[in-house]
């Protein structure tokens, strides 16, 4: 197969940035995305020019690191897979493949296709966890949780922190990425306990770092890998209003 | 403001929630209302109708309520796109193609219009009731006592033409109300310090429909709301919360349901009273 | 008499960790203050040490490679966590839990390390459930269990298929507690490029910071490595594509022996590689062979046939299949150790009945526990392995049964640690998969999860502690002295050196030739003659990389190509300690199997006699050949038998 490809690259975070136009030929149709952005990488070095920095690490859909926006959606045409999990059988031959990368003021570029997630980070730090410190703990059966609670945590839970929705949301939300860490936690009894601290220090560090105001589009949901719901944000919500009353 | 604007997404968002629901129901009120001119009646139902909401005082602190609402809601809604817009300063070469619930990537935009068609409104209805803006009126027969008597007596057969039925079989040859008329038609049959008179609503408005122009408008910018509220329903209750893997499709659906009827009861009106009256 | 110094305790063995505990030396609060702590890496080790002694008081400082601690490869593991709860009644014990460790590992680990493992296990559990690990339920609310290889009794602990991505998030989310506080800092998007030794005692690491190519100094009362294991050494393996040995290997060099190099795991579920542009091989998990059943044809003309493409698989009936794992190994069946599993998947390759176009791929079917529990339960148990299956192969495996081939998926070896898991190089400390110590020679599954959590969360808590006790009133560590300045100027020479190759070759390039030298010489099955021809293409390869090796870009960059670059030169020497010491060992045992050495049978041949010892490596100088030191293993509470998993 033989694609078009037009790539932002940007040399550093404060310098401008550009898109490349560079053509590729014989892809095999098994080939994955990260793979053929590997055989571009390595045409390029062979020319002696940059190669494109993209970042990229478990390349089997759950370390959470690839993050690119390809033809108008965050991690590619297909549903429910990041990027590594991308084949090229996807695309046509011939076609013209914009990537970009993730565009938010909270994820600024470090280059190319690379950006800064750590605001992610920092929402965890604000509180998304169970601060429970090693040892002094009660049997792991001593609490029995409800397999459906305990089910719905792990839907939430599923989340990989890549950062799509707030690359697909229009207003670079992080809510789906907050509210799954808050319904993890406040489905199961160990969490509720800081439930109502942990979703108001959350949000307000959401908040300070940046990120859009969620309007319930729902493109977050549309192209999470792990498929997590947007109905953990009504989760969030109720959460919050729980918390703040 | 500083500190409204300090209030976490969250707050905002549900604040911008609870005031849309607030004025979702105005809408099925007022769209109620506005039902009553499909009756032949000659408008009595509605004209009665808008008595009522004119000048109960219930109603009155409510309209305080709503308008400040509406203000409110507006003002939020641009304030939080303003802030979005900021999240994003560069933005995607290409377009996002996400699959998003319907509607709800134009809520600003469709606002927008409602916004634009809300002042158009208010200029052809509430601020004729504010006396801002000239439109039509109704005099009541026992109101006519409260004119000056030298001015009726002096125009007595204009008056009798203003309160003649236009059922020649009924009863009464006298109609309860007299409606329709403009101000300078007022002034120059119940003299000029006459106040004892109401907008007129319902004529106002057949006349409006009544022209093509201002209908089309009517129509386009309804269903523009109508967009607003197919996400407006789902999204208010998500917002607070209201929503859970049993509840989605059914809210989803109604909300659906909700926005169609809105637009469909005044789109009836507005064609109606065209094609009828 | 051997330089190593186990450091393990007498008495009983069940009394050894508890006789530990109450005679080692502590810290108290007020001087844990004054230590500072490094550790590299963030997986299930590093996040876990890093968590519980920044809540103990020490000062730790975190490093990571990737942009979060998050992206870790622990994050991979899929089937699950083992425990000696002994939930199910089943009748798991801790003792059981370190016999079957002992015998997958083919005797070839501590015994004392193995049990303090098997012991704390249950306190893993414990803390992880603590944290909000979403393990799976059961309908009365209480976790559940799935078996797992090497094992008769159901002890494994899961969160669907993605149980180490849960333990990670629950180490992630502690860590991100103690970063919150203050008492860990995090630094991101550092590789770590040497350590630090000064009077013997490792006191700090030269960093290189991959968003801007800083070279940065960091000192410390300890390090810690957390940096996993080595398997990209073959190129295509599961690991993540930033994994690496440099780490280890830096630390090698710097004085600490390295342990059982040769070890590798091989894990037989992976899909099949299908090109050479591939980048990596993705691993079903090993708990898909609970239920899923292993085969190939009997008959060479079906396979011919598949290979045309002419049949389906679905198509060959079941008495013209062969479930060779069922056949050979009645008592455990498909639930072998991993090791036997792929040898056998290899031997029936070899034979010529692999089932696709490379002839490298064995079945592994559903179709009877689909029939047997409903597609509905299967999709409950491995939905997310299916899609994953689906989405790279395109093939829908309700309906097809997946291809799978064995893939280098762990490495058993590395750093040499004693009991409180310490170095020979005194304040360098290594945890999880950089060390050596808990799986002899093959790893059980779900005991790698295991292992990394419970040497962060509740083995270096305390050995660190009796190791620093020593060290209060050593004041802070400068970074301002001559062998930090030294040790940076070396690094940024050797960074100088490769950028200015100015050659032909890219790293991948090279890596690609290395991954393949080492798949055929020091892969599945290896003899002395592979092993020596691996030895003297490694050697030309490294030649040829240090004259031919093209790197563009700068060094004061984010700069993928020169990281590449660093991480393979080290590969390159890695790679003939590998094999070396492979050559060395003259047995077979676990993922070590040496064709020379193999029961008429075809089952691996151990040679307690010459070889129930750890070897561990001595760095000597890059031209001189490292010292082979041994460490004889004694094993007093358990029979050494040959491994059976027939009856």
């Amino acid at each position: 197969m033989n694609f078009t490809l037009k790539v932002w690259r940007q040399s550093g975070p404060k310098v401008k940035g550009r898109f490349e136009t560079y053509s590729i030929s014989n892809i095999s149709s098994d080939c994955s995305f990260l793979e053929m952005l590997d055989i571009l990488n390595e045409k390029l070095v062979a020319e002696g020019k940059d190669p494109v920095c993209f970042d990229h690490d478990c390349r089997e859909g759950i370390c959470g690191m690839c993050s690119l926006y390809i033809n108008g959606h965050p991690h590619g045409p297909d549903s429910q897979i990041t990027t590594c999990q991308l084949h090229m059988r996807k695309f046509k031959d011939g076609d013209t493949i914009y990537i970009e990368p993730w565009r938010s003021a909270a994820f600024p570029v470090i280059k190319d296709l690379t950006v800064d997630r750590q605001a992610f980070d920092k929402i965890i730090q604000a509180g998304g966890f169970i601060s429970a410190t090693t040892g002094g703990v009660p049997d792991g059966n001593a609490i029995p949780i409800r397999k459906k609670d305990a089910d719905t945590a792990m839907d939430a839970a599923a989340c990989i922190g890549c950062g799509a929705c707030v690359a697909a949301c229009k207003n670079a939300s992080a809510m789906l990425f907050v509210s799954a860490k808050v319904s993890h936690l406040a489905h199961l009894p160990q969490g509720k306990v800081e439930a109502a601290d942990r979703v108001k220090k959350m949000i307000a560090k959401m908040d300070e770092l940046g990120f859009g105001n969620c309007t319930n589009t729902g493109a977050c949901e549309a192209e999470c890998p792990k498929g997590i719901k947007i109905l953990h944000i009504a989760k969030l919500n109720r959460e919050f209003i729980k918390a703040s009353v | 403001m500083l500190r409204f604007m300090k209030f976490a997404s969250v707050t905002k968002k549900i604040t911008l929630a609870i005031l849309g629901s607030f004025l979702m129901l105005f809408l099925l009120v007022h769209a109620g209302i506005n039902l009553c001119m499909l009756r032949a009646d000659g408008g009595e139902w509605f004209r009665a109708a808008a008595h009522f909401m004119g000048t109960n005082y219930i109603v009155k602190v409510f309209e305080v309520v709503l308008f400040a609402a509406l203000i409110l809601h507006i003002l939020l809604g641009i304030f939080i796109q303003w802030q979005n817009c900021k999240a994003r300063p560069v933005r995607y070469k290409v377009p996002n193609k996400s699959a998003t619930a319907p509607g709800s990537k134009f809520m600003i935009y469709t606002g927008i219009l409602v916004a634009i068609f809300l002042v158009l409104h208010l200029m052809n209805f509430y601020f004729v009731k504010m006396n801002l803006v000239e439109g039509k009126y109704l005099v009541k027969v026992e109101d006519v006592q409260k004119a000056d008597p030298a001015y009726v007596q002096e125009h007595m057969d204009r008056v009798l033409e203003l309160f003649q039925s236009e059922d020649p079989a009924a009863n009464n040859p006298f109609k309860e109300e007299a409606s329709g008329i403009t101000k300078a038609e007022l002034a120059e049959v119940f003299g000029p310090d006459f106040t004892a008179y109401e907008p007129d609503f319902y004529s106002m408005a057949k006349d409006l429909f009544n022209n093509p122009v201002y209908l089309t408008l009517y129509l386009l910018l309804i269903l523009a709301l109508g967009i607003h509220l197919l996400h407006a329903f789902p999204s208010a209750l998500h917002t607070l919360g209201l929503n859970g893997p049993c509840y989605d499709r059914p809210i989803k659906c109604i909300g659906a349901i909700y926005a169609l009827i809105v637009v469909l009861m005044f789109w009836a009106v507005a064609i109606g009273l065209n094609i009828l009256y | 008499m051997s330089k190593l110094d186990s450091k393990v305790p007498s008495g009983p063995l069940a009394q050894k960790w508890t006789k530990y505990k109450a005679e080692q030396h502590l810290v108290n609060p007020a001087n844990k203050r004054k230590l500072d702590v490094i550790v590299v890496g963030t997986g299930l080790a590093g996040a876990s040490a890093a968590a519980s002694l920044g809540a103990l008081g020490f000062n730790v400082k975190i490093f990571c490679i990737s942009d979060s601690p998050r992206r870790a490869h622990s994050i991979a593991a899929q089937g699950g966590i083992n425990a000696a709860k002994n939930y199910q009644n089943d009748g798991d014990s801790i003792y059981r839990l370190f016999y079957d460790t002992i015998k997958g590992g083919d005797y070839r680990a501590r015994e004392a390390n193995v049990y303090r493992l098997a012991e704390v296990s249950n306190n893993i559990i414990d803390q992880c459930v603590a944290q909000g690990v979403p393990f799976a339920r059961d309908y009365a609310g209480y976790l559940d269990n799935r078996s797992f290889g090497g094992a008769q009794v159901s002890r494994t602990f899961y969160a669907r298929g993605q149980t180490g991505q849960q333990l990670l998030i629950g180490a992630y989310g502690a860590l991100s507690n103690e970063i919150a506080k203050g008492s860990v800092k995090l630094y991101a998007r550092r590789e770590m490029m040497d350590v630090v030794v000064k009077d013997g005692r490792a006191c700090g690491i030269i960093c290189r910071n991959i968003v801007n190519g800083a070279i940065e100094r960091y000192s410390a009362h300890a390090v810690l490595l957390c940096t996993g294991g080595y398997g990209n050494v073959y190129f295509l393996s599961t690991n993540a594509m930033n994994s690496n040995g440099s780490a280890a290997w830096k630390a090698y060099k710097k004085g600490a022996f390295f342990a059982n190099p040769c070890f590798t795991q091989i894990h037989p579920t992976c899909i099949p590689v299908h090109g050479d542009y591939q980048s990596k091989l993705t691993l079903m998990s090993e708990s898909l062979r609970n239920d899923g059943r292993i085969w190939v044809p009997k008959e060479k003309e079906d396979v011919e046939k598949l290979r045309k493409g002419e049949i389906r698989p679905v198509d060959i009936p079941e008495e013209k299949r062969d479930y060779y794992l069922e056949r050979r190994y009645p008592a455990f069946g498909n639930l072998v150790p991993r090791d036997v599993a792929s040898r056998a998947a290899k031997e029936r390759c070899d034979a010529g009945f692999g089932v696709n176009e490379t002839g490298l791929a064995v079945f592994l079917d559903f179709k009877s526990a689909i029939e047997r529990l409903g597609r509905k339960k299967i999709e409950e148990r491995y939905g997310n392995l299916f899609q994953m299956y689906q989405k790279i192969t395109d093939q829908n495996p309700y309906e097809t049964p997946m291809m799978i081939y064995p893939a280098v998926h762990y490495t058993m070896g590395g750093l040499w640690v004693d009991y409180e898991l310490q170095t020979t190089l005194p304040g360098l400390f290594a945890l999880g998969e950089a060390n050596f110590s808990d799986h002899g020679a093959n790893r059980l599954g779900a005991s790698a999860l295991m292992q990394g959590l419970s040497d962060g969360y509740f083995v270096i808590p305390y050995t660190l502690q009796n190791i620093l006790s020593s060290h209060i009133s050593d004041g802070p560590v400068s970074t301002e002295t001559a062998e930090f300045e030294q040790a940076e100027r070396e690094v940024k020479e050797r960074i100088n050196r490769l950028c200015n190759i100015n050659g032909k070759t890219s790293p991948d390039t090279f890596h690609k030739r290395l991954g393949h030298i080492m798949w055929e010489g020091v892969g599945m099955g290896r003899t002395a003659k592979s092993l020596e021809w691996a030895i003297a293409e490694i050697k030309a390869l490294r030649a040829e990389f240090w004259r031919d090796l093209k790197v563009v870009g700068a060094a004061n960059e984010m700069n993928p190509e020169l990281e590449k670059a660093l991480r393979l030169a080290d590969f390159l020497e890695l790679g003939e300690l590998m094999a070396k010491d492979a050559l060395l060992r003259e047995e077979s045992c676990g993922g070590h199997f040496r064709e020379e050495h193999q029961t008429p049978e075809g089952e691996a041949q151990r040679d307690d006699e010459k070889f129930m010892h750890v070897s561990a490596w001595e760095y000597k100088g890059d031209e001189t050949e490292p010292e082979r030191h041994i460490e004889p293993l004694e094993y007093e509470n358990i029979k050494v038998a040959v491994r059976n998993y027939k009856n």
